[in-house]
């Protein structure tokens, strides 16, 4: 199974995205589709799943967008900005992801964070898109942070995950061309290839989750009683 | 001078125009150039076997010391010429003959 965990598709266009997945050989993709919308669809027999990137700067906001969208999203993710919400955030279980989104030294992935992330099953999620559309200096310096950043997780045992940020169908890469990227960053083909295996699996987990009669894992309502 | 380990990949470029061999190998060598250097450039050896325009399906050759590196490139490429590409690597073979017999399954136009 071939996971493309991040595409900026919207209404419009998200059909052009499902055709090149589909050729491309992508089974799944997530994408920021409105609340309206069902969290997991298909077209062109790719499954979509909805994905919520949460944007708050202090914790307090990220914890109320986590309890408005946790029912109504199958995978949440965080940039890494600052030290406490990256904390939380690796700590929390309902949060999938820590996205690597500036080169900046201050929004680094600690060794914190990262031990905290291995322990609650959280990944740190490289977006391609950088790396594709940007050339010379800029391009060395996010290959910097983006390397950086997988060597403290793979100390720390956090999973990571590469996923392809694009905004245009033509920007997505197929489940092989992923795995030789990576060996730019020091992933080998099989840890990219498990990683997508690990995708899949964190997708159909949080599915379960959106089941109204879920309440925790192994714990679910079976039969609603009638009140009296 | 020491021989060297031939593969063959067979890729396909999805684009939204027209793109030649010549462009493809031109673009994939200035990736490398860019992300590798001038030494990976000249080792890799990379060469287009073939490829065909109406379905942008091809082989490349390429140093197998140099596999990785050349197809990471390839797959950096955002377009060549006025066309946004995206370049999918699909099978690795030691001869274009294996290559051929495991794709002819598929039902891949090749020439």
């Amino acid at each position: 199974m071939v996971t493309d965990l991040y595409v900026h598709a919207t209404e419009t266009n998200v059909d052009l995205f499902a055709q090149m997945a589909s050729a491309l050989g992508i089974d799944t993709i997530a994408a920021p589709s409105p609340q309206d919308a069902d969290p997991v669809r298909y077209l062109d027999r790719v499954k979509i799943v909805r994905r919520v990137d949460l944007r708050g700067k202090i914790i307090s906001a990220l914890k109320t967008q986590t309890l408005q969208n946790r029912r109504c999203a199958v995978i949440l993710a965080v940039p890494l900005r600052g030290v406490n919400t990256a904390n939380w955030a690796a700590e929390d279980p309902r949060i999938d992801l820590l996205t690597v989104t500036s080169t900046n030294r201050e929004h680094q992935l600690k060794t914190t964070t990262a031990h905290l992330a291995a322990d609650g099953d959280t990944a740190l999620e490289i977006p391609l898109r950088p790396l594709v559309i940007n050339r010379g200096l800029d391009r060395s310096l996010i290959l910097k942070a983006f390397r950086e950043a997988v060597s403290v997780a793979l100390s720390a045992g956090m999973q990571v995950v590469i996923s392809s940020h694009a905004r245009h169908p033509l920007e997505m890469r197929s489940g092989p061309a992923i795995e030789f990227v990576g060996t730019i960053l020091e992933l080998d083909r099989k840890y990219c290839r498990d990683a997508m295996r690990w995708a899949d699996n964190r997708i159909s987990r949080n599915e379960q989750r959106l089941d109204p009669d879920f309440i925790a894992p192994g714990l679910e309502v079976v039969r609603r009683g009638v009140h009296r | 001078m020491k021989g060297y380990r031939k593969r063959h990949v067979l890729f396909r470029l999805h684009s939204d125009g027209k793109v030649t061999d010549r462009e493809i190998a031109a673009a994939i060598r200035e990736s490398v150039m860019t992300l590798f250097g001038e030494l990976v450039v000249a080792d890799s050896r990379l060469y287009i076997h073939s490829f065909d325009e109406a379905t942008g399906t091809g082989i490349l050759q390429v140093n197998g010391a140099f596999l990785e590196e050349v197809l990471a490139a390839a797959a950096l490429i955002e377009s060549i010429g006025p066309s946004r590409v995206s370049f999918n690597p699909q099978r690795t073979s030691g001869t274009i003959r294996s290559l051929l017999e495991s794709t002819r399954s598929q039902s891949v136009g090749l020439q």
